[in-house]
């Protein structure tokens, strides 16, 4: 699979994800379906606040108890036969992946779409290790035979048109040029049905884990989760260690938030609840199930309750289809498995931070993705931190030195403001000298830098005060 | 120390928390959903719900679904059939009017299920609020069978239906079966440009037979 675009140059990947048309047109149809079926069975929920409120207290409660819940759901999921993995960090992670698949794998294993695999980069290392990882989501496995890293997460290959989908098919699978969509998609079964009958082994995500039952949830539409659950003899999870809920009993909100937030359906095609392997060698499904538990970064969030809550996160991506900045420039500007307002506070926090510096700034704070959040995570006032984290820890500007020039700009502009003669005077000035001189003065600090990711305007030629006096009093 | 103590560790370090304190009871879940239906309610809605996800809904209560099962496979003229070990599917399969069709055996081999054409399950439960089928894998051998050929038909007892999804999961078994799933409808993408698509990796068609 293809390589991110680097994170630290985020400007520079956004600059140029605003010159490709198709993909900006592809971004904005997609925004405006999802978020239209969203808004439309939300106005028709009128108990929203409450799931939103239940779900929000039962995660909070669960994050703030998480050693408990972690290792209830180890003993419970080890009781029914499943063998759990801990994983301090990605390469932890890769691993015991890479063991598993080299032990039982026979060279090819399917995946189902899951961003823990892609946050320790895994299908990396099995390329290296000489074994086939084959991505059964369409969306991925189109991005998977692009060569490209998934660009949504809830449709991984939103960006690309049919026809460039029929061309890159075409060339790597060998269906006519101009297949459509129902087309294409048969194609996809039949070459990924021949995948999971030879493969050894099932890598997924998970939704949920269930502490009080040992148990896995998976939701999907495809079927693509139930095959690679169902059909090679080993399964195993990657799952991040935020993923724990205490009870079967608290699916009731979080199924109904989930794919309500993601796609607007009232429930997604199939929800797969794994407890463990089978128990009788006639039974069918695999006859080893593994679960491996992930923190890489994800503990040292759970310290202040502003960054806990970026551990609420269920990845529908409902913020992603309000955010104007997202909208723009898509997913792989953000150069993070996790893209869009959730990616810009998780991305930050699970890598170094002067990596990932100019993400907490990918924003307008506008903070439509607060609203629309189904945890009713504050992604603004994250932001907001992690900006203030960004500035004290930059080198070389030492944020009160930032801090002392913006209180003497702020003085004296008080100064001026509270006295008319004297705005008169340099507003005036500044006007004129904005006439004269203006497209210089933007190319020269300070405003040149401020410049960089915004427009300054022109001055108008005549002030509100010459309006006013010209119109007369009413 | 081990990856796991490690991880508990820091867990614990950075919630200020020692190893076994206690832990209130966690929020209580509101009941969700309507749960004032009766039986003819529950079954309108059950079927308004699957046929807006694309499914299909049959009243087979007289004979246990043969008359609607051998409609259908009138219709799709299936060269295999995979089934499941439900006693509901056995009968319609030892039916001396279906006896004709290839069924195969419900202990069929991996490769013989992928090459069935049609599948005949029960369901164990379904729930009205949302057209959804559950599938319990303990309770009945049709974990393949309901989920690799193109068109899967299920047979649901009128009772086994639910009002909604707080009712199923308390209703599912404890200690709970290795594998339940909850099936809404054909399998259903919209990868490319948005356009719905079903039948990508399950079934394109659902037909539900309630008995």
């Amino acid at each position: 699979m293809g390589e991110h675009l680097p994170m630290e140059q985020f400007p520079a990947n956004a600059r140029a994800a605003l010159q490709n048309e198709v993909q900006r047109h592809a971004l904005r149809a997609a925004a405006n379906v999802f978020d239209e079926r969203r808004r439309t069975t939300v106005s028709t929920t009128p108990d929203w606040q409450l799931w939103r409120e239940t779900a929000r207290a039962v995660k909070e409660h669960t994050l703030l108890h998480l050693d408990h819940y972690l290792v209830e759901f180890e003993r419970n999921a080890i009781a029914r036969g499943a063998q759990v993995h801990w994983a301090a960090d990605a390469a932890d992670a890769v691993r015991i992946l890479l063991d598993l698949a080299r032990r039982c794998g026979f060279g090819i294993c399917v995946k189902s779409k899951s961003m823990t695999t892609e946050e320790v980069r895994l299908n990396e290392a099995l390329e290296h290790a000489g074994i086939e990882a084959v991505e059964t989501d369409l969306g991925e496995w189109i991005q998977q035979l692009a060569g490209e890293v998934p660009f949504h997460i809830v449709v991984p290959a939103i960006h690309k048109t049919r026809g460039q989908i029929a061309e890159l098919f075409a060339e790597k699978v060998g269906t006519p040029k101009d297949s459509d969509a129902a087309a294409l998609t048969a194609a996809a079964r039949e070459k990924l049905r021949a995948k999971f009958a030879t493969a050894g082994l099932g890598i997924s995500g998970a939704n949920f884990a269930i502490a009080e039952t040992g148990t896995l949830l998976i939701l999907e539409n495809e079927g693509n989760v139930r095959l690679t659950t169902s059909v090679p003899k080993v399964h195993v999870a990657l799952v991040g260690i935020e993923k724990v809920l205490p009870r079967v009993a608290d699916l009731d909100v979080f199924l109904r938030l989930l794919p309500r937030s993601g796609t607007g359906q009232a429930l997604t095609t199939y929800q797969s609840l794994l407890t463990g392997p089978k128990q009788k060698g006639t039974d069918e499904g695999p006859g080893e199930m593994h679960i491996v538990l992930l923190d890489n970064g994800r503990a040292k969030m759970l310290g202040e309750e502003v960054t806990r809550q970026s551990l609420a996160c269920i990845r529908c991506g409902a913020c992603l289809n309000v955010c104007p900045v997202y909208q723009q420039v898509g997913g792989h500007a953000y150069g993070s498995v996790y893209p869009g307002p959730i990616g810009a506070v998780v991305t930050p926090q699970l890598v170094p931070l002067a990596r990932a510096a100019q993400l907490p700034f990918a924003s307008s704070l506008c903070g439509a993705c607060r609203d629309v959040c189904p945890v009713k995570i504050d992604i603004p006032r994250l932001l907001l931190h992690l900006r203030a984290a960004v500035r004290e820890g930059s080198p070389g500007k030492p944020a009160a030195q930032a801090r002392f020039f913006e209180r003497c700009t702020m003085r004296l502009a008080a100064f001026v403001m509270a006295r008319p003669r004297l705005y008169r005077f340099a507003s005036g000035g500044a006007r004129l000298a904005d006439r004269l001189f203006g497209p210089l003065l933007q190319r020269l600090p300070p405003l040149s830098k401020w410049r960089k990711g915004r427009t300054v305007p022109r001055l108008a030629h005549r002030n509100f005060r010459t309006l006013w006096q010209q119109r007369g009093r009413p | 120390m081990n990856a796991r103590d490690r991880i508990l560790q820091a867990v614990r370090g950075h919630l200020g928390r020692t190893d076994g304190a206690a832990v209130p009871p966690p929020p209580p879940v509101p009941l969700l959903g309507r749960v004032d239906l009766d039986a003819g309610e529950k079954l309108k809605q059950f079927g308004e719900r699957l046929v807006a996800v694309g499914g299909h809904l049959h009243i087979g209560m007289q004979d246990g679904g043969l008359t609607v099962v051998r409609e259908l496979l009138a219709r799709y003229a299936p060269f295999s059939i995979a089934r499941s070990d439900a006693p509901t599917v056995t009968a319609l399969c030892e039916h001396d009017s279906l006896r004709q069709h290839s069924w195969l055996s419900p202990a069929a081999s991996k490769a013989e299920l992928f090459a069935a054409d049609l599948g005949i399950t029960a369901a164990q439960w379904a729930i009205a609020e949302t057209g959804t089928l559950v599938l319990d894998m303990q309770q009945e051998r049709h974990r393949l069978a309901s989920l690799l050929p193109p068109v899967h038909i299920a047979l649901l007892p009128h009772a086994r239906l639910l009002a909604n999804l707080g009712e199923a999961l308390k209703t599912l078994p404890r200690p709970l079966p290795p594998t339940v799933t909850f099936v809404t409808g054909p399998s259903r993408t919209a990868d490319i440009e948005l356009q719905l698509v079903v039948g990508v990796h399950g079934p394109r068609e659902l037909h539900v037979i309630v008995i």
